[in-house]
């Protein structure tokens, strides 16, 4: 055994150490239209398919080869293959425009199917298919594609938030062009803030994490916005049945800067406007006025530049916000009283990133970075009262804000000292400021005046990271990537260290067929306070403490992969430990405590629990991306338990979203150059939700005991006792939807007609569930929200 | 286009629908339960057994326990067994409980036997006070002295006898409102039952339990403000509550907002019940009361 370990580490090293008379090649590879680099695209010398390197995030790759003659040959899905003959005798940089394919078979190599990494647990997302898949409301969204994949369930219908091999929704690291989104959801949880239009590529990696992540638990999520057309100008417009969206990319100066600009709004305040007015006129009492709105909006601004041969800068901007307000107006003889009610909430997302090329092996990425979410209610209400002479006029004004500020600098290099070695080093510090609560109030025009702010509690987190980790090409049967993250968090007097190790490895048993393992430490520094998990905006982002400690976790995973010329397929387990993990104590909300005053930013540490969760599985994910007729089944069995010592008199329970089945099927089909179809099948095991066992009488019964046989009785002195948590499971989700689109091109102009039917034969799925306690005895109701609906949308480009 | 799109959003929205869920679940436990507050103002002790009985049946008269023995110790010493009082589970004594003193209740029916205890605590002192006032505003203020030393829970209520005019008491102190737009505030009742109150009051009552821990030892005044109306009577009482009824109110208001809440985790409430479930609690209070005249001037009546 000792003698086999010598060999692999000496096979490991050797060609690191024998680097002689060998040269590289690098460059960029981009699409050949729009100058836009192309992520993750395959450079392969056919002769030794050994020597094979991928583009990283901004299109770089570099490849070390001997001295000779070299067939090299780029690919990228969805685009025209290369093929280059090349006799190397010194370094040479190659530039590679890679153009879109009519086809998509077309991409379909021998060699593709022969590369095996060494990563496991990551899917990437083909852009360009959220807009055809069938969706809420029409909208497309990729985070409801994401919860398509295996191992990704959907937390409430129609939400979209997700959760990741048994985790919670706040351990996924969702980056948006590599800066974290806290709130990635609009109108409550409906709608992602990602505007399809303006995102390149998305990637998930569920588990065997590379060390250049860290900070959650459970997965990451990683999106990157299209850097602009270099050659020409286009647009995109399209109007939907809740927004409208504007889509804008071109050069600033050909070949050299480019910029993008997308922007959605909805309207759902202009339509809802007749509504709310006609209510209002046909009202029998004409002094109680309410009105109301509701809107959300997205902008994002991406602008880059090359500065000659070896760097580049970019300058990414996203902002959204989600505003919704609701006005009470009561005209009575004696007084009027006016009540306004206000929330809004967004994220303000930007980095500065800096690519230089030092050396045809060394690569680097300097990025500089800021993420704030805030979120703010306000209640406004005024009294003018008229029975005195003159009208007094008083006004309570209050006002609730919270958020989290990031600002924060990264550095991370890519060194490919050999084609077998390819190295990734780097480092990250944030500054994070929490802001769990503050609140205004101002009360004037009363004998009382107030104008205080009162719940300031911020604190200030320090997080930084360094890692390495090097993607291995030990032997042509064995691909390992191995790393070491080793993290640091300090907040008030406290410090954290984390060391995490990571491993992946793949042994490649024929050319179309590999065994891949991987194992992954994590730990996360920042909770989400929440009691829906259903990623509400007044969810608090909260740090670990020394009260609090940072959650952590483990994960094991073993799976295959298998190639056939048209479908992929890979079947992977996965068992996760998680220490720490928090929970809100029973009864306990995410608002302060009325009898001391003190806001929940002040007392939130005594309102969470820790414990510990497991959960383990198998997911199955066939996937068919070429030809006509594409898309993919996954499949997922999975069990996830909690326990912690003070919930649930200390016994195991199941999480609330531990689904034991669930299965996706997403079809898609290309009739002709006109029509495409779509339609998705969801089916899972239903949630674990707590209903009561038991139930008596409380101790204010005595008090009524004349009333006793009132029917009333019952209903407003029982008490509902819980023996165990999530004890019972609602019914199955399971929904049908078809889409079609229509595309027509007229003068240069393609015009894209998207319909369909979300929940086809109308399944009554449980958006939540509720008891009426005040029934005797109590019952159970169901409310569904999303039954069959239609939608439609309309796309012009041009 | 417009109308199609609002006929669309209107048919998509109005689809929501409520559906009953037939739900089996495993029969719970049944349990015996115990529920008593021992009043050291009042010269009565009553005690209430019942069974606790699956969520899926129908609660009836038939949970009582009639024939149960029920004992009262005074530290651990054996007092008196109460009187069973008609049908409906009740057993009663005449007994007025001392201040500070111990108290344990044991309920036995046939193999089963379940008891609780409660330290009644000592009468509170306060002092209510209300500023002279020609405005639309009526501001007030209540001293407690909590003693030093010791854990104590208090409730306080400041009721009001034209309740129809009000709107809102606003507790600056602890940022804590009371609306009272059709409020039914569980503390109503606590009010309506014990003493005199109930007869002297038909108005809306309000009111909030809290814990010593923000001026433990100290006098701490709570300001109250309200809609002034003249020639008002205002009733304010503290009482000294024993944890256990703390307990009970702070974990069944908390019930009461996430039992109906669809996506927060449903909450316990607190009992004190060795072997069963219910509450033995105990309290005490005092009272005050302001009565406001045409003129703008008060008088206070002890």
């Amino acid at each position: 055994m000792l003698r086999f370990f010598t060999l692999l580490i000496f096979s490991i090293l050797m060609p690191i150490v024998g680097a002689a008379q060998k040269y590289t090649i690098s460059g960029y590879v981009q699409d050949k239209e729009s100058g836009e680099r192309l992520i993750g695209a395959l450079v392969v010398d056919l002769r030794n398919q050994n020597f094979y390197t991928y583009t990283n995030e901004y299109g770089f790759y570099s490849l070390t080869l001997p001295k000779g003659e070299h067939l090299i040959y780029f690919s990228y899905a969805g685009y025209v293959s290369q093929k280059f003959d090349i006799d190397l005798e010194t370094n040479k940089t190659i530039n590679v425009e890679l153009a879109t394919s009519v086809e998509i078979k077309t991409v379909s190599v021998v060699a593709e199917k022969q590369i095996q990494s060494a990563q496991m647990s990551k899917i990437n997302i083909n852009v360009g298919n959220v807009s055809r898949l069938p969706m809420l409301m029409g909208e497309s969204d990729v985070l409801k594609v994401v919860q398509l994949l295996p191992g990704v369930q959907q937390g409430v219908e129609g939400t979209s938030g997700f959760m990741v091999r048994g985790g919670a929704p706040d351990q996924n690291l969702i980056l948006l062009d590599g800066v974290p989104v806290y709130n990635v959801s609009h109108l409550f949880g409906f709608f992602s803030v990602f505007t399809p239009e303006a995102i390149k590529s998305v990637n998930i990696i569920k588990g065997g994490f590379p060390a250049r992540y860290g900070g959650r638990l459970s997965s990451v999520l990683d999106i990157r916005m299209k850097e602009g057309n270099m050659e020409h100008f286009h647009a995109q417009a399209s109007v939907g049945l809740i927004s409208s969206k504007i889509f804008l990319e071109g050069p600033i100066k050909k070949d050299t800067s480019s910029f993008i600009f997308a922007a959605r709004r909805t309207y759902i305040d202009l339509l809802s406007k007749p509504i709310i007015n006609y209510i209002n006129n046909h009202k029998k009492n004409k002094d109680n006025i309410i009105t109301g709105g509701y809107y959300f909006y997205d902008i994002n601004g991406k602008v880059n530049t090359k500065l000659g041969q070896n760097d580049r800068l970019y300058l990414s901007i996203y902002g959204g916000q989600d505003k919704a307000s609701i006005q009470f107006n009561r005209n009575h003889p004696d007084y009027k009283f006016f009540t306004r009610w206000t929330l809004d909430w967004g994220n303000m997302i930007s980095s500065f990133r800096w690519n230089h090329k030092f050396s045809d092996k060394l690569f680097a990425n300097t990025t500089l970075t800021y993420s704030r979410f805030l979120f703010r209610s306000g209640i406004k209400m005024q009294i003018d009262d008229y029975r005195t002479t003159d009208t007094a006029s008083s006004l309570w004004d209050l006002n609730y804000k919270s958020g989290i500020y990031d600002l924060g600098a990264k550095i991370d290099f890519d060194y490919l000292p050999v084609p077998s070695h390819k190295i990734k080093m780097g480092a990250q510090f944030v500054f994070h400021t929490f802001d769990p609560g503050i609140s205004a109030v101002n009360i004037s025009g009363m004998e009382v005046t107030l104008d205080t702010t009162y719940g300031n509690s911020k604190l200030y987190g320090r997080e930084g990271f360094v890692y390495i980790e090097d993607n291995i090409n030990a032997l042509s049967w064995l691909k390992i990537n191995a790393g070491f993250h080793f993290s640091v968090f300090s907040i008030r007097d406290t410090v954290f260290f984390s060391p995490e190790p990571r491993l992946s490895a793949s042994i490649i048993l024929h050319p179309r067929w590999s065994i891949k393992f991987a194992y992954s430490r994590m730990q996360q520094y920042i909770h989400l306070l929440s009691t829906t998990n259903m990623g509400l905006p007044m969810d608090l982002w909260l740090p670990a403490t020394n009260i609090v400690v940072p959650e952590k976790s483990e994960q094991f995973a073993i799976g295959s992969a298998w190639k056939t010329d048209k479908i992929n397929f890979t079947l992977e387990g996965f068992y996760k430990r998680m220490d720490n993990l928090v929970e809100m104590k029973e009864g306990q909300s995410i608002f302060g405590d009325r009898e001391s005053g003190k806001t929940i930013g002040q007392i939130w540490e005594q309102k969470v629990v820790q414990g510990r969760g497991w959960s383990y599985g198998a997911e199955f994910f066939a996937k068919k991306s070429t030809g006509r007729f594409t898309g993919w089944l996954a499949y997922t069995l999975s069990w996830s338990l909690r326990q912690f010592d003070s919930l649930n008199f200390g016994r195991v329970f199941p999480y609330r979203y531990d689904r034991r089945h669930d299965f996706k099927a997403v079809l898609m089909y290309r009739a002709n150059d006109k029509w495409s179809l779509s339609a998705t099948w969801i089916f899972n095991t239903g949630i674990a939700i707590t209903v009561p066992l038991e139930q008596y009488i409380s101790v204010r019964h005595i008090l009524y005991a004349p009333t006793l046989y009132e029917p009333q009785y019952f209903t407003h002195n029982t008490i509902q006792y819980f023996q165990y948590r999530n004890n019972y499971r609602l019914p199955p989700y399971h929904r049908l939807d078809i889409g079609a689109t229509y595309t027509t091109e007229k003068k240069g102009r393609k015009r894209i007609l998207a319909f369909g039917i979300y929940n086809v034969y109308n399944r009554q799925n449980p958006f939540f569930v509720q008891f009426d306690y005040y029934k005797n005895p109590p019952t159970l109701y169901q409310y569904s929200i999303f039954q069959i609906m239609p939608f439609v949308s309309y796309k012009i480009i041009f | 286009m417009k109308k199609l799109l609002f006929f669309i959003i209107i048919i998509s929205l109005m689809t929501a629908c409520e559906k009953k869920l037939d739900y089996t679940l495993p029969q719970g436990q049944n349990h015996l339960v115990v529920n008593s507050i021992l009043n050291a103002n009042a010269d009565t002790v009553l005690v209430n057994i019942s069974w606790s009985k699956p969520t899926a049946q129908t609660l009836d008269t038939n949970l009582f326990v009639n024939n149960a023995t029920v004992d009262m110790y005074e530290a651990n010493n054996f007092l008196f067994s109460l009187t069973p009082r008609g049908q409906k589970g009740y057993y009663e004594s005449h007994y007025q409980v001392k201040n500070r003193a111990t108290y344990t209740i044991k309920a036995t029916y046939k193999d089963i036997t379940v008891s609780g205890t409660t330290q009644v605590p000592a009468r509170p002192h306060f002092s209510a006070t209300v500023e002279d006032t020609t405005g639309s505003l009526i501001a007030g203020a209540i001293t407690v002295q909590d003693p030093a030393k010791e854990n104590n829970f208090y409730l306080i209520g400041v009721q009001f006898n034209q309740p129809e005019v009000y709107d809102t008491i606003f507790f600056p102190d602890t940022a804590f409102f009371l609306f009272r737009f059709h409020r039914r505030n569980i503390l109503r009742f606590i009010f309506a039952d014990f003493g005199p109150i109930e007869a002297k009051l038909p108005g809306i009552v309000d009111g909030f339990a809290f814990a010593d821990k923000i001026f433990n030892g100290q006098s701490y005044t709570f300001h109250w403000y309200a809609v002034h109306v003249p020639t008002d009577t205002i009733f304010v009482q503290l009482y000294a509550i024993d944890e256990n009824l703390y307990k009970f109110f702070d974990t069944f208001t908390r019930s009461e907002m996430a039992n109906n809440n669809p996506f927060a985790q449903p909450a316990n409430v607190f009992t004190n019940i060795d072997g069963g479930l219910g509450l033995l609690a105990s309290l005490t209070y005092s009272e005050d009361t302001i009565i406001l005249s045409e003129q703008g001037r008060y008088n206070y009546a002890q």
